[in-house]
C-alpha cells in the first residue's frame, strides 16, 4: 500500500483553505517514503485545480453533478482505494469529513485517528497526536494498518503554497438510487449586529452562569464601549441571538481587542477569535484552553472584574 | 418509528488528576462524571420524533458502573429501554472504531429506523464513533445535524447538516439512517435528580461483549489504533497572567483597551 490521499472540501465553488492545509501535512510524509499525493474534490476541474500545489502528483476532479453527498464521496474514495491502494485518506477535521471519514474507515478496517495536530511517519507506523479533555491533556496514537484513515484539526498546519505540476485527472461518479440527495442550503438569519466591523469585543461564556446575568454585562459592553458577543452554549440555550456567536458554526473576527469573560476556549470558539490583535481573558479555571490563545489572562471571578471595569471607565 | 439513541457518561477532569500507571489514561478517581452534553440533545430528538411517530426510543452505552446514571437520565426524560454494555474500559481504548463496532452489533439487533448519536463527546471529542457506527452498519448517515424535519416523504428525514458561519445543507435521507447531531437542535426537557434517581433500573438490560459475540482484545487489535501514551501539553500558555487587587487588574485591562484601540 502506498500513496496518501487529500480529501479536499468545496463551499460555494471554492476549495477551503482547510484543505490546503492537509496538503502541508501530507508532503513531508510522502517525501520520506518517496510516495504519490494524490488530492480529491467533488467539484469541476477549474475549482479542483486550487490544488495544483507543489507536492501534489495528481488532482482528481470528481464530477458528480451535485452538491457534497456522503455517499457519492464515500463512492469516489472506494473506487480510489481500490485502484491506487494507497496507505493514507487524509480529511479535515470539518463537516464533510465528519460525515465521511469514520465510516469510510469502518468499511475499509482501516486505522482512524480524528482531529489530529501533529502526524509524524516512522518507518511504517504513523504517529497521530491529538487533544484530550479538551486539550487539558494530549496524546499520541500508533497507527499500524496498511490503510489509515485520518481527520487533521483545521489550523494544525500552515495552508500549502506554490505552483505545482499535478496530472489532472475527471472521474465521473454516480450512484445509483441515492439513498442521500440534496435538497438546498439554507443562509443564517440575518442580523443587524456588526461583529466583523467591530474594533472591541466583549464576548461572553458559560461562565456567566444564568441568563439573568448578561443584563449587566450588556451595560458594561454599552458603557466601555464593545459590541457584545458570545460563545455557542448561549446561543444555543437562546439566551443571546444567533447574529452575536463568535465560533467555526458563528463568525469569525479579528478585532483590535476581544474581552472573554467565562469563556472556557473550546477548539471550535477559538477558530473564530484566535486572529484578534489583543485577547484578554478572564476565567477561573488557570488550566483554560482560552489561556493558550489569550495574550493575557486573569484568574478570577469575572462579575468581579466587570464590576471594577464599568466603575472606573 | 423505532430509534435508538448511542449516548454516553463523559468525565471532565479535577482540577488535580492523576494519569493512570501505565500513562494512556487518566485515573477515574480523579473524574468527574455527567452525561455527554450533545447527548441530550439527541435524546431529546428522539423523544419528540417518537411522540409523532408511536415509536420507541431505546438508549445504549457502553462503559462501566458510571453508564448507570446515564441511563437513569434518559429514562428520566422519556426513554423506553436502556441497555447497558459492560466495559471496563478495554474496548474505550481501542479508540472510536472499536466502541462503534460494539454498538453497531448492538443497533443491528434492536432494527431501528433511526440511531442517533451527539456529535461529540466532551472528553475524547473524537467526533467520529457516529458515523464510523454507520459504517459498519452500512446505512446512509449525516454528522452536525442542526435540523431534523420528519414531515417530508414517507420513510425519509431532511436533514440539515451545518457548515461555518450557520450555514444548513439540507438532505433528504432515505430511513434506516443515522445521524450525529448537533447542540442547539432543540430544547432538551429539564428532568429533576429525583426523577433521574426513581427512574428504575427494573428497565436497564445489562450485556456482555461476549453476549454480542464480541471480544475487548479483538476489537482493539483490530482496531489498528493504539493510544501509547498521554502526556500534559508543555508550556503552551502564552498570556501574561494579570495580578494584584481587583482595582489594579481592572486599571491594567483599561490600559491595555486603551492602547490597542488608540494605536
Amino acid at each position: 500500500m502506498s500513496g496518501i490521499i487529500i480529501v479536499a472540501e468545496v463551499r460555494d465553488g471554492e476549495v477551503q483553505n482547510t484543505s490546503l492545509e492537509l496538503i502541508t501535512a501530507a508532503v513531508p510524509l510522502a517525501r520520506e517514503t518517496g510516495e504519490e499525493v494524490t488530492a480529491i474534490a467533488l467539484a469541476e476541474p477549474p475549482i479542483a485545480s486550487a490544488l495544483d500545489i507543489a507536492g501534489v502528483n495528481r488532482v482528481i476532479a470528481v464530477r458528480s453533478g451535485g452538491e457534497f453527498n456522503p455517499q457519492v464521496v464515500e463512492r469516489a474514495l472506494s473506487d480510489l482505494i481500490a485502484q491506487r491502494s494507497p496507505r493514507l485518506v487524509l480529511f479535515s477535521h470539518a463537516p464533510d469529513g465528519m460525515s465521511v471519514a469514520p465510516a469510510l474507515a469502518a468499511q475499509h478496517r482501516a486505522g482512524f485517528a480524528s482531529d489530529v495536530i501533529e502526524l509524524d511517519q516512522q518507518g511504517e507506523t504513523i504517529t497521530a497526536t491529538r487533544e484530550f479533555y479538551g486539550g487539558k491533556l494530549k496524546a499520541e496514537i500508533e497507527l499500524t494498518k496498511s490503510l489509515t484513515v485520518v481527520t487533521v484539526r483545521s489550523g494544525a498546519f500552515a495552508a500549502a503554497e506554490g505552483n505545482g505540476s499535478a496530472e489532472l485527472v475527471e472521474v465521473e461518479v454516480t450512484v445509483d438510487q441515492p439513498r442521500i440527495r440534496h435538497v438546498d442550503f439554507v443562509q443564517p438569519p440575518r442580523s443587524d449586529i456588526d461583529l466583523a466591523g467591530a474594533d472591541f469585543v466583549l464576548s461572553l461564556g458559560r461562565g456567566i452562569g444564568d441568563r439573568e446575568n448578561l443584563h449587566e454585562l450588556q451595560a458594561l459592553a454599552d458603557r466601555i464601549g464593545a459590541t457584545l458577543a458570545a460563545s455557542r452554549p448561549l446561543v444555543d440555550a437562546g439566551w443571546i441571538e444567533s447574529g452575536r456567536q463568535i465560533g467555526q458554526s458563528g463568525q469569525r473576527v479579528a478585532p483590535r481587542v476581544y474581552l472573554a469573560l467565562g469563556i472556557s476556549g473550546a477548539v471550535q470558539h477559538l477558530t473564530g477569535m484566535r486572529d484578534a490583535e489583543v485577547i484578554i481573558a478572564v476565567n477561573t479555571d488557570p488550566t483554560a484552553p482560552i489561556f493558550g490563545v489569550a495574550h493575557y489572562g486573569v484568574v478570577g471571578d469575572l462579575f468581579e472584574i466587570a464590576r471594577e471595569l464599568g466603575g472606573t471607565a | 418509528m423505532r430509534i435508538v439513541v448511542a449516548i454516553k457518561q463523559v468525565g471532565a477532569l479535577d482540577d488535580e488528576f492523576e494519569l493512570l500507571e501505565d500513562e494512556r489514561g487518566v485515573d477515574p478517581d480523579f473524574l468527574d462524571f455527567s452525561l455527554n452534553e450533545w447527548d441530550r440533545f439527541s435524546i431529546e430528538e428522539a423523544l419528540q420524533l417518537r411522540d409523532r411517530a408511536n415509536g420507541e426510543v431505546i438508549v445504549v452505552s457502553l462503559g462501566d458502573d458510571e453508564v448507570d446514571q446515564a441511563l437513569r437520565t434518559a429514562l428520566a426524560m422519556g426513554a423506553d429501554r436502556a441497555i447497558h454494555v459492560v466495559d471496563d474500559g478495554s474496548v474505550e481504548a481501542g479508540g472510536p472504531l472499536a466502541v462503534a463496532r460494539v454498538l453497531a452489533e448492538v443497533a443491528r439487533r434492536e432494527r431501528p429506523d433511526l440511531v442517533l448519536f451527539g456529535a461529540q463527546a466532551s472528553d475524547m471529542a473524537y467526533g467520529a464513533t457516529g458515523i464510523a457506527t454507520a459504517g459498519y452498519l452500512e446505512v446512509p448517515h449525516v454528522a452536525l445535524v442542526k435540523s431534523i424535519d420528519a414531515d417530508g416523504r414517507h420513510g425519509s428525514l431532511v436533514v440539515g447538516r451545518e457548515l461555518e458561519g450557520g450555514v444548513l445543507q439540507r438532505l433528504e435521507v432515505d430511513l434506516p439512517a443515522l445521524l450525529t447531531v448537533q447542540s442547539g437542535l432543540n430544547e432538551p426537557r429539564y428532568v429533576t435528580m429525583r426523577a433521574v434517581m426513581q427512574a428504575g433500573t427494573a428497565s436497564v438490560d445489562e450485556l456482555e461483549l461476549s453476549d454480542l459475540g464480541l471480544e475487548a482484545d479483538q476489537l482493539c487489535a483490530g482496531s489498528g489504533a493504539k493510544l501509547v501514551r498521554m502526556f500534559l501539553p508543555t508550556g503552551t500558555s502564552s498570556a501574561e497572567m494579570l495580578t494584584g487587587s481587583l482595582s489594579e487588574i481592572a486599571e491594567k485591562i483599561h490600559s491595555i483597551v486603551h492602547k490597542a484601540l488608540n494605536r
